[in-house]
């Protein structure tokens, strides 16, 4: 009961923040409203999810993977790089092939970071450079394709009802959440981040888990380049950069802390909300790109001060100033 | 309370009215009211937890009282910050030095409160004014000296030194004893009776009973946040004071030992140091507290944390419940039925920012798996069986682990490896920091783990628990074992006199 009440305080604001946004955008333009609006907008969103999933469970152990980005893109072009007629054979190749990569090119960085205990930031700078190389190599300009029957299967709707994209969304999340909470794997991660050392003497396999969530990081970047070209029907060799510091801005809007140690899944949802429905307002209105950018950055602020711990300090401390003058008074009332 | 009654003729220049301070989900400060006098040395005892350092904190602006008055020389104040606890004459003497250590001695007393000549810092006068103070706490020490390599001692002056350069009238030494030897307690008690004669008032905070006595003129007691009781120090002695700090005599401290131990050996170390190139062989019966004592620093620890699997410097081989094992890492050694509680909790024993649950449940993970996911609904009993068996004071497990007491975290960390369930157990100064009321439950759990068979082998530096708990002793000298002593023979004599003894007992029983 308490737990889930501390959860909701702590995802409360995100949402919160989500359905302000939401709900000006209707009022200026009430087409948003609509089903189809928001199926685009659950398509939009998807690929956000899964790399802001893989770089919340790298945040975790206080590390990061800047090669999200180029793991997409290899991905995405892999995709639309193998055979596209239609027979169960391509079909498993499809879903069996770009994940392998995903998570192999995941491996090798967590094998650098955890082995040779090189840091981070900077394993993860060069394999991005590595792969995005590869990448181009593969695909120099954009094309390729993908089976039709997949591509309309992942941006459809089941029984013609339920899109196929929000599905995604919501088992990911929960998969990721139970992951995370449930889990020897998910539990080892908050202890890292927390402190590796004291993570080492609990007998907690450190080495073998920080490469597996590099690997884990990498597979969840597969399933968002799978994604894009089943969505796009083709594939783009830079399409993956922006979720480099999108899935970090992401992740932290979500509650993870960049120190490692806190955080989780659950605000994901709202963090990649908020800034897909901004765009699609901004796009509503007709305003022109660097009002764009401006008003985005704006936003991101807004919403990573309402979302962070230090907001309900803050609030606290309002409360106990109010509280203190009350006193004050009733105290003087009193004295009278 | 008795504080009217007090017949003293000195000027008050320090009133606490009703102060109340919460934090989530403790009380930590209740309705406290607490005076001083100038030209007073006032002592504050209590267990950790009690409030005491909590009540200081809101004296010196870095708490914020949630009620209550602090009033200063007939003027009601409050602070918002520690600035304005300094504007209003406050002074603290922090426990953990608050020294920068690459900057000199002159630097560190004038942080932030430069002299300034033509906008340029003027760093003559700085000297002049550091040497100045310096002098009169005599203390001779060159201002121009980089903090960093001085002793504890005189970086405790230089800590003085810079809390009295903005001329302070009342001054907190926040346990300033704990670090220092005897010598140098008596040359830190000169300053304090010195500042005292300067019609300072002064309080005391320290776990040192003997000190607070020796040092106090009026001594409050706080236990569970409240005021126990204020008297001057005259109605104190040691006993008196312990008991309205705890409820409970210091005689009775420890639990009784064992009466007969069993026969079988669980646990047999031999072990190599590349340090010392000496060789120690011993061996742990069933249910037996064995002590490993000696001065420190004579490769007790790395011989401990080599049990464990820790450090490189050891070559140790160990036989526990007949099986031959070499220990690597600590996986590996918990997998054999081996824990360590470290030395160090804050570093090495307890994940601060995560929750109870999770820093109690995480050497055990892998013991509560079903197909893969853990068992969500056992792991939150048996977090909550060992909190209350261990009566470790929380509000939620999830509540984050740094909101605990001192005292608190040490259970934490035991109740981390008790849902091991360990053969053997190795405890490195389990009591570092703790007060005599959970020094007191710690002996207690130590006693009955040993009687339900586990093999316990203990570090300490403390003498008394060398002879309180143990069941048998060992004492190293640099890398070597120069007693064996059991029963009777477990005597502070005995064990100082092999501390500094050259005779291994292993070479010459070969002899």
């Amino acid at each position: 009961m308490k737990e889930s009440q501390q959860k909701i305080r702590l995802y409360f604001p995100i949402y919160i923040v989500v359905i302000i946004i939401y709900v000006i955008a209707g009022i200026i333009e009430p087409r948003f409203f609509t089903w189809n609006n928001n199926v685009n907008l659950f398509t939009r969103i998807t690929p956000l999810i899964l790399a802001g999933m893989a770089q919340t469970f790298v945040i975790l152990t206080g590390g990061i993977d800047l090669s999200i980005g180029s793991i997409i893109g290899l991905t995405n072009v892999i995709a639309a790089s193998l055979p596209y007629i239609n027979t169960p054979l391509n079909i498993i190749l499809w879903f069996l092939i770009p994940p392998i990569v995903g998570f192999g090119v995941g491996v090798i960085n967590g094998y650098f970071i955890s082995k040779k205990e090189l840091p981070p930031l900077i394993v993860t700078l060069a394999t991005s450079a590595i792969w995005l190389g590869v990448t181009l190599y593969i695909m120099p300009i954009p094309g390729g394709t993908v089976s039709l029957s997949v591509a309309l299967t992942i941006t459809g709707r089941l029984f013609n009802v339920i899109p196929v994209p929000l599905l995604i969304i919501i088992s990911s999340v929960l998969i990721g959440h139970s992951v995370l909470g449930k889990t020897e794997f998910g539990r080892s991660l908050y202890a890292i981040g927390g402190n590796e050392l004291i993570a080492y003497e609990s007998g907690i396999p450190c080495e073998k888990y920080k490469i597996l969530v590099y690997g884990v990081s990498g597979l969840l970047g597969s399933f968002a380049g799978m994604f894009l070209s089943g969505w796009m029907f083709s594939a783009d060799p830079i399409i993956g950069e922006p979720y480099v510091l999108n899935s970090i801005a992401v992740a932290v809007i979500a509650g993870t802390a960049l120190s490692g140690g806190k955080g989780g899944v659950v605000g994901i949802i709202g963090g990649a909300y908020i800034f897909y429905l901004l765009n699609n307002i901004l796009n509503l209105l007709g305003i022109t790109a660097f009002y764009q950018y401006i008003a985005k950055g704006l936003v991101l602020i807004i919403a990573l001060v309402i979302s962070s711990p230090d907001a309900s300090k803050i609030l606290q401390n309002f409360k106990n100033k109010v509280l203190y003058s009350k006193n004050k008074e009733l105290g003087e009332i009193g004295r009278d | 309370m008795n504080l009217n009654t007090n017949t003293s003729t000195k000027e008050i220049v320090l009133k606490m009215e009703g102060i109340k301070k919460s934090f989530p989900g403790t009380l930590a400060v209740d309705d406290v009211n607490f005076i001083c006098k100038k030209g007073e040395v006032h002592g504050l005892v209590g267990e950790n937890g009690a409030g005491k350092s909590t009540l200081m904190k809101i004296l010196g602006g870095i708490h914020i009282q949630d009620k209550g008055n602090i009033i200063i020389n007939s003027e009601e104040k409050r602070f918002n910050n520690y600035a304005d606890a300094r504007e209003s004459g406050v002074g603290i003497v922090y426990q953990e030095l608050s020294l920068l250590p690459d900057l000199s001695v002159a630097e560190n007393i004038f942080m932030g409160i430069w002299a300034k000549k033509k906008r340029f810092i003027d760093w003559d006068e700085i000297k002049r004014k550091s040497k100045n103070i310096l002098d009169k706490i005599n203390i001779k020490l060159d201002p121009e000296e980089i903090v960093g390599p001085l002793p504890v001692a005189l970086k405790q002056m230089v800590e003085i030194a810079k809390v009295l350069t903005q001329n302070p009238e009342i001054i907190i030494f926040d346990e300033p004893t704990s670090a220092l030897s005897r010598e140098e307690v008596d040359r830190l008690f000169k300053i304090i009776k010195k500042l005292k004669e300067n019609n300072k008032a002064i309080i005391f905070i320290s776990h040192r009973l003997k000190e607070v006595l020796e040092i106090s003129d009026v001594i409050t007691v706080m236990k569970d946040g409240k005021v126990v009781i204020t008297r001057e120090k005259e109605y104190f002695d040691e006993d008196k004071l312990i008991l309205s700090m705890v409820g409970r005599e210091f005689s009775q401290i420890f639990p009784d030992k064992a009466t007969k131990i069993k026969e079988d050996k669980i646990f047999s170390l031999r072990s190599f140091s590349e340090k010392y190139k000496t060789e120690v062989k011993f061996s742990v019966h069933k249910g037996e507290v064995l002590g490993i004592g000696g001065l420190q620093g004579q490769g007790q620890f790395e011989l401990l944390q080599s049990i464990f699997g820790l450090g490189s410097k050891m070559d140790t081989k160990i036989i526990i419940s007949g099986r031959h094992f070499i220990p690597k890492n600590p996986t590996k050694a918990i997998k054999e039925g081996i824990s360590l509680i470290p030395e160090d909790r804050n570093t090495e024993g307890i994940f601060l920012i995560l929750s109870i649950l999770h820093n109690i449940a995480a050497a055990t993970v892998d013991k509560r798996k079903n197909i893969g996911l853990i068992e969500m609904k056992k792991e939150k009993q048996e977090v909550r069986d060992i909190v209350r068996n261990l009566s470790i004071k929380i509000v939620s497990h999830n509540q984050i682990a740094s909101s605990l007491s001192g005292g608190n975290l040490q259970k934490l960390v035991l109740a981390k490896w008790l849902l091991a369930k360990p053969k053997v157990m190795v405890m490195l100064e389990p009591t570092k920091g703790v007060d005599v009321g959970t020094k007191q439950q710690i002996y207690k759990l130590i006693r009955e783990l040993a009687d339900q068979g586990v093999a316990i082998i203990i570090y300490t530096s403390e003498m008394i628990e060398l002879i309180g708990i143990c069941d048998r002793v060992l004492v190293m000298n640099q890398g070597f074992l120069t007693a064996n002593l059991s029963g009777n023979e477990i005597t502070e004599e005995k064990i100082m006199k092999a501390s500094v003894s050259n005779i291994n007992i292993l070479e010459e029983a070969k002899e």
